[in-house]
């Protein structure tokens, strides 16, 4: 075909598109447009609020996952129930009676999970029946697996919830102790812009039991933050409202590089909590750990005691072997993970380097 | 025979291999230059660990590209010749394979011992918080794995494919390039995530490039 042919059919092919720019047709097009936007914002509303009836349901002694007939799967409905099954089972044959108890009010729904950048629905939404926020995603067809972990997460809430004294730690991993989740907190500890942190990860057992109990706003910036480390504090702190130039002046000096000006104004910033409750919740999963059957039992008799104390009761051991036990866990867990990569790795790289010379070797080439 | 199998493969890919090896050498401490501008004043171990975080990704490709040089460059001149060379040895077609296999295998180690020699000139440059520690020939070992995969993956191709080896590479890319976005306008992705995990997890051809390359590391 000649050029001028193929510019002539693309100049026929685009005539009806030139043809739609009329600007009535225009007008009656975008009129259209408006009127189906409105409808489908009314759709929307209405779905919102639209009273779901979760009529099916399953139950594994009191955890319950209730769900619309018909929209999940009989295939997905009996994975959510071999995960609450393996759930009360772990939890029976780890910490008894006590433990199962912990599953009281577990409730939750499951809807399928729809996105608007989503053309096919794979994906399943647990919602928590006693926390709105709680939702989990998993992929359609269910791992009981993941169903288990989000039992034993609940659980490790409702004991927080039930023990005041824990409330500052993270929960959901618990009662499912995870080496990726302890040597992710030696890291943070090695990192970290506190001095604390990085004596903790030194071997100062001290200064872990400083990291480890709740965060204190009100304490002297010294007990998490050595002098060298304000003015990354004074840097990230949020700025205070207009008009104290005297402030703006010194913290220019401190983020500069003055460490003198950064002690004086160090008291002038909020400070900021160095570490998450994910990183202490690891101390009480080592406990739990530590506790074995009893520790379940032990976490209800602890409720009036301070959080380390708490901890140390739960494990059933002293604060400080606690703290040093953890301590020597979550290295433990880096240096296994190290281990668990240069070897192996060693061994298959040769290996399909091997394979692939004797795949090379296979043709007969000229 | 190897002896006289490794002199050619030196001979005809030395530049490259060359510059191949002062790129490794030299890349841990101009990377730190580039981010961090000096070596000798102190960093936070945050400072420490960003600045050496891009390191990893370009010592893997460097890897890769190291392997694949040193391919294409014997079966380049091979070819130019006609393979007149190893028609000529009194040894069949595969041991003459196996023999230049080894040869660029064995000079993979020359870059890899300027990566580690570079990461000990970068160590003794700059001052490493004490909760940190440096790990030069862990990273050296990895970069001369992974430059051997490479090596061996584009040895196997361009070796059972010869001059169609290029169409060999860009078929596969276009097999990956449809059945990625076949996968994902049918909602699939899952298939592309266990693709990526069979190539890039042990014990997968390539784990080698999908673990860690940390020169330094808690």
């Amino acid at each position: 075909m000649s050029d001028a042919r193929g510019w002539l059919l693309a100049l026929l092919l685009l005539a009806p598109a030139a043809a739609a720019q009329d600007l009535a047709e225009w007008q009656q097009r975008y009129s259209e447009a408006q009127r189906r936007t409105a409808l489908a914002n009314e759709a929307f509303k209405n779905l919102g609020n639209e009273k779901r009836t979760y009529d099916g349901a399953v139950r594994d002694g009191e955890l319950v996952v209730s769900f619309v007939t018909g929209e999940i799967s009989a295939r997905d409905t009996a994975a959510i129930a071999r995960g609450l099954a393996r759930a009360n089972a772990t939890l029976r044959a780890r910490y008894g009676e006590a433990g199962l108890a912990l599953t009281a009010g577990g409730v939750w729904t499951v809807d399928q999970y729809a996105r608007f950048d989503r053309t096919v629905l794979d994906r399943v939404q647990f919602q928590r029946a006693d926390d709105w926020q709680n939702r989990q995603v998993m992929r359609s067809p269910i791992d009981p697996a993941e169903v288990e972990g989000m039992v034993l997460a609940r659980v490790g809430d409702r004991l927080v919830a039930t023990t005041p004294s824990l409330t500052h730690y993270g929960a959901w991993a618990a009662f499912q102790p995870d080496d990726r989740l302890y040597a992710e907190v030696a890291r943070r500890l090695a990192t970290s812009w506190a001095g604390v942190g990085r004596r903790c990860a030194s071997g100062a057992i001290g200064a872990c039991a400083t990291v480890l109990t709740p965060f204190d706003a009100a304490a002297e910036p010294t007990r998490y933050f050595d002098a060298s480390d304000f003015r990354f504090v004074v840097a990230s702190a949020r700025l205070p409202a207009l008009g104290d130039s005297s402030y703006f002046a010194a913290r220019r000096q401190c983020v500069d590089g003055k460490d003198s000006v950064c002690a004086v104004i160090i008291g002038q910033v909020p400070l900021p909590d160095p570490f998450n409750s994910s990183v202490r919740g690891t101390l009480l999963t080592h406990a739990i750990e530590l506790g074995g059957n009893d520790a379940v039992r032990r976490a209800a008799e602890s409720r009036a005691l301070p959080p380390l104390e708490a901890l140390a009761q739960i494990a059933g051991v002293s604060s400080d072997s606690l703290l040093a036990s953890w301590h020597a866990r979550v290295y433990d867990a880096l240096a296994e993970e190290r281990a668990t990569t240069d070897f192996p790795l060693l061994f298959s790289s040769v290996a399909w380097g091997g394979l692939f010379l004797l795949v090379a070797t296979r043709r007969r080439f000229l | 025979m190897f002896g006289q199998i490794l002199y050619t493969q030196l001979k005809w890919s030395r530049s490259a291999l060359a510059f191949m090896s002062i790129v490794a050498f030299a890349l841990p401490a101009g990377l730190w230059r580039a981010l961090h501008g000096s070596y000798y004043r102190s960093f936070s171990a945050l400072e420490v660990l960003s600045g050496f975080s891009a390191l990893g990704f370009m010592l893997a490709m460097l890897a890769f590209l190291t392997g694949f040089v040193l391919v294409a460059q014997a079966w380049q001149v091979d070819a130019t010749a006609r393979h007149v060379y190893p028609l000529s040895l009194p040894i069949p077609w595969s041991r003459y394979v196996a023999l230049r296999f080894g040869a660029g295998a064995v000079l993979l180690v020359v870059p890899a011992i300027a990566l580690w020699l570079g990461c000990l000139l970068v160590l003794a440059l700059i001052q490493l918080p004490e909760t940190l520690n440096a790990y030069p020939t862990t990273l050296a070992l990895r970069f001369l794995l992974g430059s051997l995969v490479g090596y061996a993956v584009v040895f196997a191709v361009q070796y059972l494919s010869a001059k169609k080896a290029a169409h060999v590479f860009a078929a596969a890319l276009l097999a990956f390039a449809v059945f990625a976005v076949t996968a994902e306008v049918t909602g699939n992705q899952a298939m592309v995530n266990r693709f990526f995990a069979i190539l890039f997890e042990w014990p997968g051809p390539l784990a080698v490039f999908g673990s860690e390359w940390m020169l330094i590391d808690v």
